[in-house]
């Protein structure tokens, strides 16, 4: 078991995703996953774009989280994120890390949301009804993505 | 004529378009082809300083001096937003 990085350019299930993850891995006492779902703001966001360098996206998350995997001792990991426009509610993001025990599951799926946040090469751009603004990393976002790198 | 295949993402792909071939004959490094973009673009400058922007060539992340030796492309990436 080891590294799967998809990208995704329509819909995907995360569901059945994690179930199929889940149905491959070996002897892991501890999956942790998160998934990120586009939010309307009250209706006001009405699509949202993210944009990747075909090739070049992949191998970078890949080689992140190969990096994670050795970091917390993961047994695997596995990443799926939408490209292209979607819309309210679709899944996004889907994150999933496993290992023998919890702490070292949750580290590693925080770890590498924190890194899609705002280190993967990845653009995204809202649409709104006011017109479209590209996104980027909040101070906050910097800060969870910090505390990986100060130790 | 040597073509570069310059491509732009987020914010640069609407100023600059996603593709832009350049004739790099005569262009030695990085710094050289964003000399070439820039006198065209005068608009992206601000968008391709390194301290903002990433530079990579045939898939590579490289610095501005990294030299162009028949690469075929070369990728600006701005300010990364994903998940």
């Amino acid at each position: 078991m080891s590294v799967a990085v998809r990208i995704a350019t329509g819909p995907f299930d995360p569901e059945a995703e994690l179930a199929a993850f889940r149905a491959r891995l070996g002897d892991a006492g501890a999956l942790a996953s998160f998934t990120g779902l586009m939010r309307d703001d009250g209706g006001q966001a009405q699509q949202l774009e993210l944009q990747h360098y075909p090739g070049f996206t992949e191998a970078e998350i890949a080689r992140f989280a190969q990096k994670t995997v050795e970091r917390f001792g993961l047994i695997g990991v596995l990443i799926i994120h939408r490209v292209g426009m979607m819309g309210p509610r679709d899944a996004i993001v889907l994150v999933a890390a496993a290992a023998t025990h919890r702490r070292a599951a949750f580290d590693g799926c925080d770890c590498l949301m924190d890194y899609l946040k705002s280190a993967a090469p990845l653009w995204k751009r809202e649409h709104r009804a006011d017109g479209a603004v590209w996104i980027e990393p909040t101070k906050q976002d910097q800060a969870d993505r910090a505390r990986w790198l100060a130790d | 004529m040597t073509q570069l295949r310059v491509l732009f993402f987020g914010k640069l792909a609407d100023l600059a378009g996603a593709e832009r071939p350049i004739d790099s004959h005569g262009l030695t490094d990085v710094a050289s082809a964003i000399a070439v973009l820039t006198d065209a673009m005068p608009a992206i400058a601000p968008l391709l300083h390194p301290e903002i922007c990433r530079y990579v060539l045939d898939q590579q992340i490289v610095p501005a001096g990294a030299p162009l030796a028949g690469a075929s492309e070369l990728a600006f990436l701005p300010p990364v937003s994903g998940g």
